[in-house]
């Protein structure tokens, strides 16, 4: 303390100074409004020079969080993007009929995944467990049938395509009324599948059309599988027919969904046939 | 006359001769002399260096008042305040005194020290007097011929007023 009264003592008249000073510059900056202008802008100029000097230091400082922030960002904003997105549409149409009861029922759905170019190729639609989709079900398009549900997820499915070598389709000529032999995909070419196992006297022609027969399991009838282009006798008795496929499988997005409504009341029979076998 | 009376009578004459006769006439562009330094730099040396600070700030915020200059002579008259002290007893410190002279403490050091010391203090409180008013606006033009003219201008008022004082009303000690 004693110390503290000695050093004022001692600059007392450089302690008044200063503070007098600063009450005289005060006063004429304060009471002159050129002074005041002045001493503003000068003051301006030198805070606007310190504070971007230090807030580059700040900014060049805080790169790190900056950017933690911006890739945090970066990843909120590309939740939204469009791609990100399936539509999970619950406008499965059902008839109401009186007199006709619906057999099935379509769920529509998009195509997420597809492939058209390997010896078994799938797809994957937006569409699982939770819009109701089982393993089984038939899936078509605008122009005609895709493939059969081959496996499930919540929110997924796996299409065993037509273009695969383990997919058997119940086809029918539409024009013969024919439902015989079977459809599938014999070479690796994603238009062309082979029809076969059908009388070799049936009139099988080019140009006749070619559905889903009412045998099918998992489609109803009369969804188009393509047209006979060319046919061919094999086997003596059989003939294959060339039938380019209606679909375009390389350009599908919408296909639907077949919900059988009376699957369960089927299967009862089909294990019932299997077991008399 | 004692010491009191005299600087009492040199103050009011200061102040008459700045703010009534000065501040309202144009003695020219050049010319804006501040005549009461008289007082200050004839004040005492021997003062204490506080006080010396406060009365130099004090008669220079007073004008400031009848100036309408506010903080600025109190400023430039802060900045003699502190200086004088230390100079004043240097010079003192160093010179013989010669009491038989009667006068201002100036003639009491070297003859010279009186010439540079009124030079110095006049330019020193007339360019920031000059600066803070202008802020260095035409600063060769306008500020360094008006300083210059000026501080000529108050140390012939101060020389002047000297003779007048100190010859006129007997210094007593």
């Amino acid at each position: 303390m004693g110390s503290v009264i000695q050093f004022i003592k001692t600059y007392l008249h450089l302690i008044l100074f200063i503070i007098f000073q600063v009450f005289s510059l005060t006063l004429v900056v304060r009471f002159h409004a050129y002074h005041k202008i002045f001493f503003f802008n000068t003051s301006n100029d030198v805070i606007g020079v310190v504070k971007t000097f230090f807030n580059n230091v700040n900014e060049y400082r805080n790169l790190r969080d900056v950017n933690r922030s911006l890739v945090n960002e970066n990843i909120y904003l590309r939740g939204f993007l469009k791609e990100n997105f399936y539509i999970q549409t619950k406008d499965t149409f059902y008839v109401n009929d009186t007199l006709y009861k619906q057999y099935y029922v379509y769920e529509p759905a998009n195509v997420i995944g597809n492939s058209v170019d390997k010896e078994n190729n799938f797809l994957t639609l937006n569409k699982g467990k939770l819009s109701g989709i089982e393993k089984g079900m038939g899936v078509f398009g605008p122009d005609g049938i895709v493939g059969v549900v081959e496996d499930v997820s919540e929110n997924f499915c796996l299409v065993m395509s037509v273009l695969n070598s383990k997919a058997i389709v119940s086809p029918k000529i539409k024009e013969l009324n024919l439902s015989q032999g079977r459809l599938v995909w014999g070479n690796r070419s994603p238009y062309y599948a082979y029809l076969s196992g059908v009388n070799r006297y049936e009139k099988v022609k080019a140009g006749q059309l070619v559905v889903t027969s009412p045998y099918s399991k998992n489609f109803p009838e009369n969804i188009p599988i393509g047209v006979v282009e060319e046919v061919k006798e094999i086997d003596g008795s059989f003939l294959t027919a060339k039938v380019r496929l209606s679909t375009s499988f390389s350009q599908l997005r919408e296909v639907y969904i077949v919900k059988d409504l009376f699957k369960e009341e089927l299967e009862k029979f089909n294990t019932i046939v299997e077991e008399q076998n | 006359m004692k010491d009191w009376q005299l600087f009492f009578l040199i103050l009011i004459y200061c102040f008459l001769v700045q703010v009534l006769i000065l501040e309202n006439i144009n003695v020219g562009f050049w010319f804006h002399p501040f005549v009461y330094l008289f007082f200050l730099l004839y004040l005492p040396p021997d003062l204490p260096k506080w006080l010396s600070v406060l009365v130099f700030f004090f008669v220079g915020f007073v004008f400031d008042i009848f100036l309408n200059s506010f903080g600025i002579h109190a400023s430039a008259c802060l900045i003699l305040g502190l200086l004088k002290p230390f100079i004043a007893a240097d010079n003192l410190s160093v010179a013989p005194t010669r009491d038989e002279e009667k006068g201002s403490w100036l003639n009491k050091g070297k003859r010279s020290f009186k010439i540079v010391f009124l030079l110095s203090f006049i330019l020193v409180h007339h360019f920031w007097v000059f600066l803070l008013e202008s802020m260095g606006h035409d600063f060769f033009t306008v500020l360094v011929p008006t300083w210059l003219a000026s501080s000529a201008i108050t140390y012939l008022f101060l020389i002047l007023s000297e003779e007048l004082f100190y010859k006129t009303f007997k210094f007593e000690k």
